[in-house]
């Protein structure tokens, strides 16, 4: 299914996005411990209670002793390390989402300190750049289109809460519960466009699979309309038995006067609605300070206030198939019951279920590793089986069991898998290799005169795979790229705009499949058209004042060092001799040859190495 | 997949059909036993193009189709004549009523789907939404099947349309956002004549050839033989059809001013230029709220661009070999609410054929007098779709696999409607 527009709030916060990482004045070197404490610049409402010196955690040599394992037991030898270059660029676009500047490419070319690697992943996780790129994920991934329109997206700005989140690298379970738990009035920033979203797109069924999916990787949604055909762990009181959960949770939309009601209307639930029902629920492990401090700067220019709210009873009902009348079902997660606190509501409930779950941590694990390395541990991320299940990996449940002692702190658990060798690793066929190679080496005891077809070694992350650029990240990177940004004798607010304009179009024709697999192509003609004839490309591509390419061709009248450039700007890489000699012929000196290099520089922004991350 | 277990025995429970239809039984049209098919196996499917109109938001069947005038649910407004006697629709819909002898009006379309994203998965690949399996739209279908050269095979106007699923991403739709102006990229971008593009063209070459030789797998030939269709594209004497400009005024004012009418004229030139599959998008029908106005207006851009295609196939001969499908997220509720709307209602809505081998000047089911149940020939969203496949002559019982490896066919069950046809 097609992803709706993207937040315009993206477009605007990507104005001067691209102040050089390494210009920025020297963030301290981000401490490595205490790994839970916040590295944002602003200040935190809710600091971190101190943490009690805590476990062991594991260290990117960890990591590489399960990848050594894993590519043991597949028969591959992992292929040799990125070089400088090309690491640069892959973990920019990771942590960051887009690519590095030609400043930043030059710098880091340039650093030889022997630890440059660690202290550049630590400058990208301390940027403030870190953060808007994972809201866009998480953006792309909780929130449904339901509240994806423009009008309503501008007005609840669901990614702000997701901004908030990894500003402060709020620990994941934190979040988890925040967003499964919230009810009241939706605020601007706040959580609540999850829960949302979801019931309003296909109430508790809907709330139900996708708590599953996103949450436990688990999915469970085939059972809504029978038992499970192939697996026989999930049956249709399963699917039902977690939907009871948010049986009773309820969105509206209504219209109010002037004064804010922070609680809905309890006339307007039911009848016999019990007063004290609705502010119980959830509200005690909310981010106080965030939902209720913004719930003032509620800009209700249309009176209108959407809220989530239980009602009192409600029960899920299904009619079994082949049975002639509906069966109650109780809430149950996976078949357990899971006995109500005092003061829970369902979904709070549910929540502690959920983080108490193995799969909870083992999904962020495999939808994280997933985004890095081209595909999960356990592949996909979203269907990992059951809880426990024999059959995931040692990488796998070692990563999540650290997981979950790091507090769920994410910007550790992304220490760890950048930093491991399986992530160092190139993406490029080794240049012995033939040209339909898969590029690894037999061990040599598999080394035998007939044997089957090598495996794929990007299969077991023994080679890096060739990744798509997400339209967020394909869109920021050709901003950095050509600098359309900082374009001079232009009024700064029509630039705004026309990078606004630019990025809706890049994110409604580069909408894809969320979680479309690696290394299978789903391009399309609409994506090369707006890429050959769109205005960013073209415009991208002119020598003007401002932009990239004049800057490049402004500094140095040398071929060969434009030549370098420009590849440094889209590629992140320097020209090999085979592209010198075969380029530079085609390129010159002199006045008339401007558009040589405009040419180049357009064929360099639109090609695959530009729009894939390697 | 127990779906092919599991809708048989709903529709066989829930709509009281069964014991003269099959289902599901993998056998071809003509091959089927039942005394309704043996009948129909004499027609011959002629439809070579479809254009699908369609309602986003769902149209009320009440005030369109399927008027209910004088009953408490019908609402204000009256139902007029159409030039098939007896036949009577709503009279904001007159241009239509005057095309009544083109068109079938099914009445009695049911479904299950009461929300706008399943429904509307539901109307576009004829499958409710499952885990597991991303079915692909009807007209991605259709464009795998077709060859339709250089040209898309399937274009959404006015909208996204609904995506290829696990087909190849090219099935999925061409988007034209605004048919009212030229198609955004498929001319040279300003200051980039045919000759400056081949300069670019030969450098992009040479760089994928670089990268995909130091890259293995598919991302990097992929992205060069889309990039080789898009110029292709862009090149063909056919591009033209994606511009409504060269059209007579006369003509453009008959299908009126709407971003609708222009799509439908677009429409009509993408299926004369061979383009097998073109859906035109008319959105704002979910009218929980103030019904009567709104469905006026959309009436009326509805009326005059769709009479106008009709006329305008009919006029340029493409009429018999172009299946013309009205349709929508799902019908809305014969109650009228306190906010003088109407709410979801999928269990009756309508659909309107015409062209492609169609029996125009018939209603096919009915519904009760206040349209809260179907009487008469209950139709589900497989029927429909089995029909149009036969129409079109795609194979509805062919299987493609999922990622997973699971066969899905084109329709899963369901019966070909087969009075609907000459």
């Amino acid at each position: 299914m097609r992803r709706a527009f993207v937040a315009q709030a993206l477009g605007l916060s990507l104005v001067g996005c691209a102040a050089p990482i390494a210009q920025t004045p020297a963030p301290p070197p981000a401490a490595p411990l205490p790994l839970a404490a916040p590295v944002a610049a602003k200040p935190v409402p809710a600091p971190a209670p101190a943490k009690p010196p805590g476990p062991v955690l594991m260290t990117p040599v960890d990591v590489d002793k399960l990848t050594a394992d894993l590519w043991q037991s597949a028969g591959v030898i992992p292929v040799a390390v990125s070089d400088d270059a090309e690491l640069l660029r892959r973990v920019s676009i990771d942590l960051i989402g887009r690519i590095p500047t030609l400043e930043e490419a030059e710098h880091f070319l340039a650093d030889k300190s022997p630890d440059k690697r660690a202290h550049l992943v630590d400058q990208l996780l301390a940027s403030p750049e870190y953060a808007e790129h994972w809201a866009d994920v998480s953006l792309d991934l909780f929130v449904g289109h339901e509240f994806r329109k423009p009008g309503l997206e501008k007005r609840l700005d669901p990614r702000a809460f997701y901004l908030a989140a990894f500003r402060e690298n709020r620990p994941y379970d934190r979040m988890a519960r925040e967003m499964l738990t919230f009810s009241g009035e939706i605020v601007p920033s706040g959580p609540g466009v999850f829960v949302a979203s979801h019931v309003k797109g296909g109430g508790a069924e809907t709330m139900a699979s996708t708590t599953a999916r996103l949450f436990l990787g688990v999915q469970i949604q085939c059972a809504q309309c029978h038992d499970h055909p192939y697996d026989d762990r999930y049956k249709q009181e399963d699917f039902y038995g977690l939907a009871a959960f948010f049986a009773r949770t309820k969105t509206k939309q209504e219209k109010v006067a002037a004064a804010p009601a922070a609680a809905p209307d309890a006339a307007t639930l039911t009848a016999t609605a019990a007063p004290s029902m609705v502010a119980a629920s959830g509200s005690g492990d909310m981010a106080g300070g965030d939902a209720g401090g913004m719930a003032a700067a509620v800009d209700r220019a249309d009176n209108k206030v959407y809220t989530v709210f239980d009602k009192p009873n409600g029960q899920m009902k299904f009619k079994k198939n082949g049975a002639t009348s509906e069966t109650v079902v109780q809430p149950r997660f996976f078949g357990r019951n899971i006995p109500a606190l005092a003061g829970e509501g369902r979904r709070d409930t549910l929540a502690r279920a959920v983080v108490g779950s193995d799969l909870f941590g083992k999904t962020f694990v495999d939808r994280t590793w997933a985004q890095l390395f081209g595909r999960g541990i356990v592949e996909p991320w979203d269907d990992l089986g059951g809880e426990n299940d024999p059959k995931h990996p040692p990488l796998l449940n070692r990563l999540a069991d650290d997981f979950r002692a790091s507090g769920y702190d994410i910007k550790h658990l992304l220490r760890l898998m950048v930093l491991s060798r399986a992530y160092e690793l190139t993406s490029r066929n080794p240049p012995s290799a033939s040209a339909n190679s898969t590029g690894d080496t037999p061990l040599p005891a598999a080394a035998t005169a007939s044997r089957p077809p090598p495996p794929d070694p990007t299969l077991s992350f023994a080679r890096a795979a060739v990744r798509r650029l997400t339209p967020e990240e394909l869109f920021r990177s050709l901003i950095v790229a050509t600098g359309v940004d900082r374009l001079e004798q232009l009024d700064a607010d029509k630039v705004r705009k026309r990078i606004e304009r630019a990025l809706k179009e890049y994110s409604f024709i580069f909408a894809d499949d969320e979680g479309a697999e690696v290394n299978t192509f789903n391009g399309n003609i609409p994506q090369a058209l707006l890429l050959f004839n769109g205005e960013l490309t073209n415009q991208g591509a002119k020598q003007r004042p401002g932009s990239n390419l004049a800057h490049i061709l402004t500094a140095s009248n040398e071929p060969a060092t434009r030549l370098r450039q420009m590849f440094l700007s889209t590629y992140t890489r320097l020209p090999t001799d085979a592209e010198q000699s075969r380029l530079l012929p085609v390129l010159g000196q002199g006045p008339g040859s401007r558009a040589a290099y405009e040419d180049l520089f357009f064929a360099l922004l639109t090609s695959t190495e530009m729009l894939t991350n390697h | 997949m127990s779906t092919r277990d599991r809708i048989p025995r709903r529709w066989f429970l829930e709509l009281g059909v069964g014991a003269a239809l099959s289902f599901g039984l993998g056998l071809p049209f003509g091959g089927q036993r039942s005394a309704v098919a043996a009948k129909a196996k004499t027609k011959t499917p002629r439809a070579r193009a479809c254009i699908l109109l369609y309602m986003e938001g769902g149209p009320s069947q009440l005030d369109t189709f399927d008027p209910k005038p004088g009953r408490p649910t019908g609402g204000p407004f009256k139902a007029i004549e159409t030039n098939v006697k007896g036949i009577r629709i709503s009279e904001h819909l007159p241009r239509l009523a005057k095309q009544m002898k083109r068109m079938a009006l099914i009445r009695s379309l049911t479904s299950k789907e009461g929300n706008h994203d399943r429904a509307r998965h539901l109307m576009h690949t004829g499958y409710p939404p499952q885990g597991g399996v991303d079915h692909p739209a009807f007209g991605s279908v259709v464009a795998l099947t077709r060859d339709s050269r250089t040209l898309p095979g399937y274009v959404a106007i006015g909208g996204p349309g609904e995506d290829a699923g696990f087909l190849d991403a090219s099935y999925s739709p061409f988007p034209v956002l605004d048919p009212t102006k030229p198609t955004r990229n498929l001319g040279y971008a300003g200051g980039v004549d045919p000759g400056r593009f081949d300069m670019r063209l030969g450098l992009w070459r040479t760089l994928q050839g670089d990268f995909a030789t130091d890259h293995p797998g598919v991302l990097a030939s992929g992205q060069r033989s889309v990039g080789e269709q898009a110029v292709a594209l862009m090149r063909s004497p056919s591009v033209t059809a994606f511009d409504i400009a060269p059209e007579p005024d006369a003509l453009k004012a008959a299908y009126g001013p709407s971003p609708f009418g222009a799509g439908c004229l677009m429409a009509r030139r993408l299926v004369a230029a061979g383009i097998p599959f073109v859906e035109v998008l008319l959105k704002g029908w979910d009218t929980h709220d103030n019904n009567f106005p709104r469905v006026t207006d959309l009436s009326a851009t509805l009326d005059q661009g769709m009479s106008a295609l009709l006329d305008d196939l009919a006029k340029t001969g493409l009429l018999d070999t172009t299946l013309v499908l009205w349709m929508g997220d799902f019908g809305r509720t014969p109650v009228i609410n306190d906010r003088g709307g109407r709410d979801h209602f999928p269990t009756a809505s309508n659909i309107v054929l015409a062209g492609g081998g169609v029996k125009g000047g018939q209603v096919i089911g009915s519904t009760n007098e206040n349209g809260d149940e179907i009487v008469s020939r209950p139709v589900s969203v497989p029927d429909l779709y089995r029909s149009v496949a036969w129409a079109m002559q795609v194979d509805a019982d062919k299987s493609r696999f999922a990622p997973s490896g699971r066969p899905v066919k084109t329709v899963d069950g369901g019966t070909i409607i087969s009075e609907l046809f000459i």
